[in-house]
């Protein structure tokens, strides 16, 4: 073998282990270093325009399993974690974390009141995809896909995501965190006419 | 330590003593059903009708008693649907406080898919989860304040288990310890699995 064809077997075997090692032990240092867990601010009401305003903050941001913490600076500070791994540290929201975060909800899951939480708050929330599909939550009701408007949502047994802008072909523009592939953005989608996916509403918009 | 299941019935002791495990053990009670054949009022038949589970073809449902926990788990084409119920305020009349869907990676679960929406008697955070036991695992074993909870390995289906300690509202999280057994009551394996809501 030539010294350059075992410098190239060489170079694809280091770059092996380097992967191997990176898939292994994979985690970033977004939440650790940016993100926190201050309380949040109640708010008396809550509106379609103004949430739609938050939630375009998380366009571009990224996605992270079990995530909910992010900046506004137009790109993924964690791209490439490993899909699945809440223990990564990433930054981005997941589709049921996001919506909680703007929709505004509490963790008190009987509580119906507005909590404005920060970008940079690490949270969550206690729904599933599948629960938001469920109704469950005092804010949280299901209604008729056809009657589902701004900022309502559709959402399945595993993924939800809220309604941008209706289309007039009968499709819309779902703002959503769709995967760590994707990230955070709004894509046209076909959900109204999915069977799958089912109407769920944030009760109490005042605007 | 507790006299009586979440439905009223009286405990009862597993049949072999439990390796490594501290705590007077409560064994709780398990159920296997075939999904085409449930009972109309049943446990699992509302927890079919409410989570829009495909019963096809011929799912196992497995309900399952604990001491302040109730559960019903089903697998379909798609995947895993649990409804977790508990003694606590829930919605309304709602027969179940919880409950969670898990999409299976070749055959397995991506995540434990945690749910916190239940409450205890008195108002306090619970957590579900299933675990998958190893395959020569008989019982699972999950320690609760000042006992033990005994699962039975049964439907061929992850065992759904709870708690009432060690839940985080505020972080959408819960940990569990946990510990393995084979049909001997011999320790297979113990560990401590934190779990966070997801997806």
């Amino acid at each position: 073998m030539s010294s350059a064809r075992r410098f190239i077997g060489f170079l694809v075997a280091a770059s092996c282990l380097a992967a191997a090692g990176t898939a292994s032990g994979y985690h970033t240092q977004f939440v650790v270093e940016n993100c926190n867990y201050a309380a949040p601010t109640p708010t008396s009401y809550i509106t379609r325009d103004g949430s739609a305003t938050v939630a375009l903050r998380a366009r571009h941001e990224g996605y992270q399993w079990a995530g909910g913490c992010w900046n506004d600076n137009d790109r993924d500070d964690s791209p490439g974690d490993p899909a699945g791994d809440p223990g990564t540290g990433g930054e981005g929201p997941d589709c049921s974390g996001f919506t909680f975060k703007v929709w505004r909800e509490s963790t008190n899951e009987s509580d119906a009141g507005y909590y404005q939480w920060g970008m940079l708050r690490h949270i969550h929330g206690p729904y599933t995809a599948a629960r938001f599909k469920s109704g469950d939550g005092a804010p949280n009701v299901t209604l008729s896909k056809s009657t589902a408007f701004k900022m309502d949502a559709f959402a399945s047994t595993s993924h939800i995501g809220m309604i941008y802008a209706k289309n007039a072909d009968g499709t819309d523009q779902i703002i959503e965190a769709k995967g760590e592939a994707y990230g955070t953005n709004i894509w046209t989608r076909t959900y109204r006419g999915d069977s799958s996916y089912s109407g769920v509403r944030r009760t109490g918009w005042s605007g | 330590m507790p006299k009586t299941l979440m439905d009223g019935s009286r405990i009862s002791m597993p049949s072999v003593d439990l390796e490594g495990v501290s705590g007077d053990p409560v064994l709780t009670q398990v159920v296997v059903l075939d999904a085409r054949e449930v009972e109309r009022g049943s446990r699992a038949a509302d927890c079919l009708r409410g989570r829009g589970a495909d019963p096809r073809p011929a799912a196992r449902i497995v309900e399952r008693v604990g001491v302040s926990s109730e559960s019903a788990t089903l697998r379909d084409p798609s995947g895993l649907h649990a409804c977790d119920n508990s003694p606590g305020p829930r919605e309304a009349d709602r027969r179940w406080c919880g409950g969670s869907y898990g999409r299976l990676y070749g055959g397995r679960l991506r995540d434990p898919r945690l749910d916190i929406g239940c409450r205890t008697a008195d108002g306090g955070p619970m957590g579900f989860v299933w675990v998958e036991p190893r395959p020569d695992a008989r019982f699972v074993v999950v320690a609760q304040p000042g006992y033990v909870e005994v699962y039975e390995v049964a439907g061929g289906l992850p065992v759904r288990i709870a708690t009432t300690s060690d839940v985080d509202v505020e972080r959408s999280r819960a940990s569990f310890r946990v510990s393995e057994h084979d049909e001997r009551g011999r320790l297979v394996r113990r560990y401590v699995l934190d779990a966070y809501v997801a997806g």
